[in-house]
């Protein structure tokens, strides 16, 4: 069974981006912006498209060949479609004349790494995971050398590419090892196999498998090719990758490590929580020291991701929930605060004096930016606060205590930077006397961004419920492996 | 009429606010008279008061001693804990009011004369008001509680009034030292307090006094409680060690003197523990505590006034000197010596220093040295104050005779040793209230110009002078007459008579004694300063280190100077902790943490990866620093290591 | 909408208002502003008007005004409001010195629109602190003080400011995400899972005594930030120094308060076996407080910092009457919360007053002020003397009750504590004697002396420390059912303690 009308969103989608790089040979120079507005048309396009898919699960929901449409796909999809949407319209506010080389290619190519996503979260066979991946990866290394003349861009570009590589390479030993000792890639098909075949070549493949996805999601100590490509990067695509490409690999690796190949079976559980602490805790010191503000939000961006990984150390429902949560609401904090840098940056450029004074020339932004930051930081009563509290709380209940306890320090380290940010904001004096005057795009995203996170931070309930719907996985697995789950509840102390 | 005796505290109490918000301040402010007034009423009271009870027309008692009024509770919480503002009418309360009223309004009359341009006149006598109702309060209060806060209230407005006139620095210092010594003290009263509430539950001295006869208070236990109110006592009453704020208080306004450090305040510590005798009597460690600290107390004041020449220094010397008598008068059984002495002291003690005051308000000055045969300028107040030293100096038949007697009697039946101190004290204080008088009044004046000036004082002055001498020449004798004050005043101790103990003396004996040391210390007196002052000069120079040693007052001063230096160095100490250790810690010990891990990712960024050079350096390059060291091939080093690692970690993983 | 949220969310509804007003309009906004407060201290009243004080329950305090509605269901949040004899006085004292300190603020000249949209929203956070009874709420109103009071500090403070925000924020968050952890551990730990006070105070009969000690220090950590309990202080001199008047009037007057009654409403209340074995610890804390701050305080010149660390002193008192765990000890600690508010409340007032003028607080650069400043100086030893404990004023009664309770079990350390009363009396008469007394300092020959605003902002809280010294039964009154109550909660788990 093909079911390739699963797959109509995706197709839909790379058709767009195939007419957008043949509309790119027509529209020199500044005045095809408009090819942004048709890559943002096609992408809204696609979210109805996926509508249906909630509109009438029986036929779009299901299982097909190497890949499956269930909630979760379907929840990751339209986040990255979401994502799509708002990177390409602040491109439009993006001023560097440098960027506006091939506004139809640029566009193209985040909905094709766009594609390359779709059907990464929604892939049940290692090797359509993987031919995702790469077309992910190949996109996002041309989007940050996209600035052909900044040597910045194609440093980061290129060990973006290296980096990127190599860790493709590794994910396909894994992948090989892992077909050797299975004797398929179907993740569909191993689950009850594994369970009385768990060999140490299965374990070894897993584990390169994990260190692939490392790589994409910024985990430390893979992380070292983050800052640089994420300075190096045209400002919206630094947006984009921090969100998009991040989620998707969390979204496989949900799909594979708490459900297919539950990381407590293979007793990896102890080094990713390792690895979560060393993450969060890298990310976090590490940016302290940064004044340049893509660095800093690159490191808090793998400072986020170490945040997320608690929810697969304790696997469960409970953390499954907590990652779909936190992914919803980093969305729209990154992208909103982003959307500022970008804002700013056009004139002032990407140092944190960019932000000197902000309070005195633009206080509404100034406020606004400042809840991004606090929401970032976890702070209540914001978005932030509430995807933080699920994970903790999944840690709690798995009885991971010191795994929460870090989590919770780091929070209070990540404070004085995202702090840090709000000093030059409310502290300094401006740079410049008059306000800045902002575009509707710059302030439609922010607007949004902020009602998102109030919405979810004061009436989380429709995010809960939603992503407790979406944390579904198809095919649902036999109970019999269901190990993952831990909960220890009551009062056990020690893990 | 006892029901409405909590009106005498109120009404000074509303007087002084009044008095405070109303009316314009100035020389000329009418406000004075209003204070007069009410606290005229408030003598009148009292007096009636005192007197109906002396005679018996109020039976105080109906099968009870007291007469006990409990309606408004202040406090009520917990399984019934209540501490009301009751008010508790017993001997030495009648009596202490009758005081404290009688003084309180001559001082506020003779004020009239003596603060007569004084440009802050509304205010002083606002303090005065205020300081009268505390203190009455303290006298009228049912309950352990509101007597500790009027006693503090007390101590606030003496020092409002030491300070008084606070822009010199004199009395702003006297000030503060007078509250700190006293609230040093104050904390012995304080842990008293708390340690005799653990055991009883309750500050209501009647039913305190029923507890400690059902033996609730263990003898320990009474014994912590009766030194802790003893400390608290010596602060308040100038007891030793903490004697040392009282010679400097005579800085304030000397009817403030006259009023609080000589006749009522400084008696409250006295008065507490009378109040609160049925403890002390139940633990005599205390007890024994409260006689040797009055004895020496009064023995070493004594020696410390035959030196001074500030003519107020003296008589506080002598006010600690005869409030130590009554802290033996209690030490020693004689409860009611003690209380008789402290009536017939208030009388004679105000009387010299208002006579002192109106001396130093005509001639301006408080050295003696610089007076003198002022007995012709001022006739009125020198006969007053002979009359007071004679009396004070224990002149057989006046006032202070009968009293000091009864002290030295109930202590040479208790102790005979401490009697002789006793006696010895007595004659020194002849000798001293004796020098006082000749080198103020007697002899040649020694300042001829400020003698041309001196005059005698308004009637306002020399008026309370008189009633003062009168009650000093007879209020004695009369208390006495078959013992009508004893009546009034005295405490059954359970299992030890009045009498108990000690030894009988001839009869002749005691007076005996007293007679001669006082013709001593007169003769002795009269020979050294009536005249020209040469031998009493040539003496001091002999004794110089006695006279040194008497004029710092035995070091006592020094000592506390030094313990409040050492509280200061302590202090810093504390503050440098605090800012250079225990915050460091938390600050630095966070930066540091966070540095570290900062730095390890930081190497390895800057040692494979990093391309975060300056724009400067990438301009000036053109290949651009990243891209060569990725020529030198450090990413991929980077990566060899990554793959190193995981290869180790996973061989490990399989191996289990 | 019921009382307690209007309470609660009436500044919220202010604050956003002057957001829209434009910057300019600097009148309105204080107005708004002044008017938000005192509309929300007339509603206080209110609640203290139909607040039966007699109405508690037997073994869980019983609730009055209670708002409960589920709130996110999946999490097992609900916005359950309530409040008790417990939260009341606080509450009042939370908004009557939030709309004095507005009235004071009035003198804040730069970029007024901001500093009372975050002072109002300060004042949102504090009242839902204390009305809250869903620890998930609470915990949320707990965090919400934090994000204003830096900004607060950060841009209207003095020299050192932005120092002192971001230490302020980092100190407070740091002990407050332990307390976090707590939260959701006595979530799980309850069955059914619930963040609800009341259910988890009857829950806590089945666990383990470990348990509810490491829970029980989780919810410390995040206390003593606040109290501010040695050697979690301190934060507090550089805060109270740094911030505006009016700011550390309402960190001084409110925000330590918080950590106090959470000890009672959360760590004895939910967790005693954890209390009862903290005891020990606690009093000599309470002792080091007390003592230690007092020397800390002695020896400082500036009047300011003097008394930021006097406030460690007298939050000393109420850890004491906490260690008492008996009604006296309850009564005196909430007492001594109140009287402590309105009188260091007014010592910050009036320091700012003095440094408004002269622009230094250093004690030896005064001298001879009372002969100047009559009303002045008048006022402001009326206050030290309160602040010392003079009995007739305010800060006496609570202070010898903590004390009293304290020493029916503690008889050691109560005793060395009373040195502190000594130290505190010492080092605030230096105070008077070196700024009021003496010879007049001509430098300060025109100085004005105290205006109508400032007085207006002082005065009540002036009458009110007399009030409260002349008559404490109007506070006792209040609180004295529900202490017992509470008190008694536990009693056979701590007659184990005496």
């Amino acid at each position: 069974m093909l079911n390739l009308h699963l797959l109509y969103p995706e197709i839909g989608l790379a058709v767009f981006a195939l007419v957008l790089l043949t509309a790119d040979l027509f529209f020199k120079g500044g005045k095809g912006k408009f090819l942004y507005f048709l890559g943002v048309f096609s992408a809204c396009l696609t979210l109805g498209i996926l509508g249906l898919a909630y509109s009438s699960p029986e036929t779009y929901q299901g299982l097909g060949t190497m890949w499956t449409v269930d909630p979760l796909a379907l929840f990751f999809k339209v986040l990255i479609l979401a994502t799509v949407i708002l990177v390409l319209l602040l491109s439009v506010e993006y001023k560097p004349e440098a960027a506006h080389g091939h506004l139809g290619s640029f566009s193209a190519l985040v909905l094709l790494s766009a594609v390359g996503m779709m059907l990464l979260v929604s892939a049940v066979d290692l090797l359509l995971i993987f031919l995702a991946l790469e077309l992910v990866s190949i996109s996002s290394f041309i989007l940050v050398g996209y600035e052909r003349k900044d040597l910045r861009s194609s440093e980061g570009a290129m060990k973006y590419f290296i980096i990127g590589a190599f860790s493709s390479a590794l994910m396909v030993y894994g992948i090989s090892l892992f077909y050797g000792s299975m004797g398929t890639t179907r993740l569909t098909e191993i689950y009850p196999l594994f369970a009385q075949r768990s060999s140490a070549m299965f374990i070894l493949g897993c584990l390169l498998i994990l260190v692939g996805f490392g790589f994409k999601i910024s985990m430390a100590p893979f992380h070292l090719w983050v800052a640089d490509a994420y300075e190096g990067a045209p400002t919206p695509v630094t947006a984009f990758l921090s969100v998009a490409p991040k989620i998707a690999g969390m979204a496989v690796l949900l799909r594979v490590f708490t459900h297919f190949v539950p990381l407590a079976s293979l007793d990896l559980s102890h080094v990713l929580c390792f690895l979560a602490m060393l993450t969060m805790t890298v990310g976090n010191c590490t940016a302290i020291f940064q004044t340049n503000v893509k660095r800093l939000l690159a490191y808090s961006s793998i400072a986020q991701a170490g945040y997320m990984l608690i929810g697969f150390v304790t696997g469960g429902i409970l953390g499954r929930e907590g990652v779909l949560l936190y992914s919803l609401v980093y969305l729209f904090m990154n992208l909103g605060i982003f959307a500022v840098v970008i804002h700013l940056g056009n004139e002032d450029g990407y140092e944190l004096d960019a932000f000197d004074g902000l309070a005195k020339r633009d206080l509404a932004l100034a406020l606004l930016s400042t809840f991004f930051l606090l929401s970032l930081a976890g702070i209540p009563p914001l978005a932030g606060f509430i995807a933080k509290f699920r994970l903790f709380q999944s840690a709690i209940q798995g009885g991971w205590y010191w795994l929460a306890v870090v989590g919770v320090l780091n929070s209070v380290i990540s404070v004085y930077y995202y702090m840090s940010i709000a000093h030059h904001m409310f502290f300094r004096e401006p740079r410049r006397a008059e306000p800045a005057r902002r575009g509707w795009i710059v302030t439609g995203t922010v607007a949004l961004a902020t009602a998102a996170i109030f919405l979810f931070g004061l009436y989380p309930e429709p995010a809960l419920s939603t992503v407790r719907l979406s944390a579904e996985i198809l095919p649902a697995r036999a109970a019999g492996a269901a190990r993952a789950a831990a909960p220890s509840t009551g009062p056990a102390l020690l893990p | 009429m006892l029901e409405h005796v909590y009106w005498i505290p109120l009404i000074p109490l509303f007087t002084s606010v009044v008095i405070l918000f109303g009316g314009k301040e100035g020389k000329d402010s009418k406000m004075p008279y209003l204070g007069i007034a009410a606290m005229a009423w408030c003598f009148l009271q009292s007096s009636v008061i005192f007197f109906q009870t002396l005679t018996g027309r109020i039976p105080l008692l109906e099968g009870k001693e007291y007469f006990l009024y409990e309606r408004i509770p202040w406090l009520s919480w917990g399984p019934n804990l209540k501490v009301h503002l009751g008010v508790l009418i017993d001997g030495p309360a009648a009596t202490l009011l009758f005081v404290v009223t009688l003084v309180s309004l001559l001082v506020q009359i003779y004020s009239l004369g003596y603060m007569y341009d004084d440009k802050r006149k509304k205010r002083y006598y606002a303090f005065l008001s205020f300081f009268t109702a505390a203190m009455l309060g303290l006298v009228v209060s049912s309950s352990l509680l509101i007597l500790f806060a009027a006693w503090e209230l007390v101590g606030v407005s003496s020092y409002l009034l030491i300070g008084f006139w606070f822009e010199k620095p004199g009395p702003a210092y006297a000030a503060k030292k007078a509250f700190i010594t006293t609230k040093l003290g104050d904390c012995g009263f304080y842990f008293g307090l708390l340690l005799l509430f653990s055991y009883t539950g309750t500050f209501d001295l009647v039913m305190l006094k029923s507890h400690v006869a059902q033996g609730l208070l263990p003898l320990e236990a009474a014994t912590a409680i009766g030194i802790g109110f003893l400390i608290g006592a010596i602060g308040k009453s100038a007891q030793m060690p903490l004697f040392i704020w009282l010679p400097d208080a005579m800085e304030g306004p000397t009817p403030v003197s006259a009023l609080i450090h000589a006749a009522t305040m400084v008696v409250a510590g006295i008065y507490l523990v009378a109040r609160v005798y049925f403890i002390y009597t139940s633990a005599p460690l205390a007890l024994g505590a409260v006689a040797w600290v009055g004895l020496f107390t009064a023995f070493l004041a004594a020696t410390m006034a035959v030196t001074a020449y500030d003519i107020k220094k003296v008589l506080a010397y002598s006010t600690i000197s005869q409030l130590g008598y009554m802290m033996l008068g209690l030490g020693v059984y004689g409860y009611t010596s003690a209380l008789f002495h402290l009536t017939t002291h208030a009388f004679f003690k105000a009387l010299l220093f208002l006579g002192a005051g109106s001396v130093i308000h005509s001639v301006h000055t408080n050295d003696m040295r610089e007076m003198g045969g002022l007995i012709k300028r001022m006739p009125a107040t020198a006969t007053t104050m002979g009359i007071a030293t004679l009396t004070i100096a224990g002149m057989p038949l006046l006032s202070g005779w009968w009293s000091k007697e009864a002290v030295l009697h109930a202590a040479y039946s208790h102790n005979w040793g401490m009697w002789l101190l006793g006696v010895l004290t007595a004659g020194l204080t002849s000798f001293y209230m004796c020098r006082l008088f000749f080198l103020t009044f007697i002899g040649e004046p020694r300042d001829p110009h400020k003698h041309q000036h001196a005059h005698e004082s308004p009637a306002t002055m020399t008026g309370p002078l008189w009633v003062l001498a009168m009650l000093s020449l007879f209020a004695g004798g009369l208390l006495h007459y078959n013992g009508l004050f004893e009546h009034l005043v005295h405490f059954e101790v359970v299992g030890h008579g009045e009498h108990a103990g000690g030894s009988h003396a001839p009869a002749f004996l005691l007076p005996g004694a007293a007679i001669f040391v006082f013709l001593l210390g007169l003769g002795f007196a009269y020979r050294l300063y009536a005249g020209s002052l040469k031998t009493a000069q040539g003496l001091r120079d002999r004794f110089e280190w006695a006279a040194d040693t008497l004029e710092r007052r035995y070091y006592f001063d020094d000592f506390f100077l030094w313990l409040v230096s050492l509280s200061d160095k302590l202090a810093a100490a504390c503050f440098w902790i605090d800012s250079r250790v225990v915050d460091a810690i938390f600050v630095d010990g966070w930066a540091l943490v966070v540095r570290a891990v900062a730095a390890a990712s930081d190497f390895f960024d800057d040692y494979f990866v990093d391309g975060a050079v300056d724009g400067m350096g990438t301009l000036t390059q053109d290949a651009g620093w990243g891209l060569r060291k990725l020529v030198r091939g450090q990413v991929q080093e980077y990566l060899l290591y990554v793959s190193l690692a995981v290869a180790v970690f996973a061989t490990f993983l399989i191996s289990r | 909408m019921e009382l307690l949220s209007t309470i609660t969310f009436l500044p919220l509804l202010g604050g956003l208002v002057i957001l829209c007003v434009p910057k300019e309009k600097v009148g309105l906004i204080r107005g708004l502003a002044i008017f938000t407060t005192a509309a929300t201290f007339a509603a206080s009243l209110f609640l203290l008007g139909g607040f039966d004080p007699n109405l508690v329950g037997e073994s869980i305090p019983k609730l009055q005004y209670v708002e409960q509605l589920n709130w996110i269901p999946s999490l097992g949040v609900h916005y359950f409001m309530g409040v008790d004899g417990l939260s009341v006085p606080i509450i009042l004292l939370t908004t009557l010195l939030s709309f004095l300190a507005a009235i004071y603020s009035i003198g804040i000249e730069t970029r007024v629109k901001e500093f009372f949209f975050w002072y109002l929203l300060l004042e949102v956070g504090m009242i839902g602190v204390f009305c809250a009874m869903d620890l998930f709420l609470f915990y949320l109103f707990w965090e919400l003080t934090l994000v204003p009071m830096y900004f607060l500090i950060g841009v209207w403070g003095g020299p050192k400011k932005e120092f002192a925000a971001i230490k302020f924020f980092l100190f407070t968050l740091f002990g407050s995400v332990f307390m976090l952890l707590g939260i959701l551990a006595l979530y799980f730990a309850s069955t059914p899972h619930t963040f609800n006070m009341l259910e988890l105070m009857q829950a806590n009969g089945s666990w383990s005594r470990s348990f509810q000690i490491v829970v029980f220090i989780a919810f410390y950590l995040g206390l003593a930030v606040k109290i501010p309990a040695f050697p979690f202080h301190t934060w507090l001199p550089l805060a109270h120094v740094e911030a505006p008047t009016p700011v550390s009037v309402i960190l001084a007057g409110v925000l330590l308060k918080m950590g106090v009654y959470g000890l009672i409403r959360i760590s004895y209340s939910i967790l005693p076996a954890g209390y009862e074995w903290f005891l020990p610890y606690l009093i000599i804390i309470a002792f080091i407080n007390i003592v230690y701050g007092a020397l800390c305080a002695m020896a400082q010149t500036d009047m300011k910092k003097m008394v930021a660390y006097s406030s460690v002193n007298h939050m000393g008192y109420c850890l004491l009457g906490l260690a008492a765990v008996s009604t006296t000890g309850f009564n005196g600690a909430i007492f001594q919360m109140i009287t402590h508010g309105i009188i260091t409340g007014a010592l910050f007032l009036l320091v700012g007053v003095l440094y408004d003028r002269a622009h230094t607080r250093d004690i030896t650069a005064f001298g001879g002020l009372g002969a100047k400043l009559p009303v002045y100086s008048g006022i402001m030893a009326l206050t030290c003397f309160a602040s010392l404990g003079l009995p007739g004023l305010a800060g006496f009664v609570g202070e010898f009750m903590c004390f009293l309770g304290a020493f029916a079990y503690w008889k050691f350390w109560t005793t060395l504590s009373v040195a502190g009363i000594l130290i505190t009396a010492a080092f605030f008469l230096r105070m008077m004697q070196k700024v009021f007394l003496g010879p007049f300092n001509e430098k300060w020959k025109d100085l004005p002396e105290i205006n109508l605003r400032e007085l207006i902002a002082v005065g009540p809280l002036a009458v009110l420390t007399v009030l409260f010294g002349v008559w404490p039964q109007l506070i006792l009154g209040l609180t004295d059912p529900t202490v017992k109550m509470i008190s008694n909660m536990y009693e056979h788990m701590f007659q184990l303690v005496r």
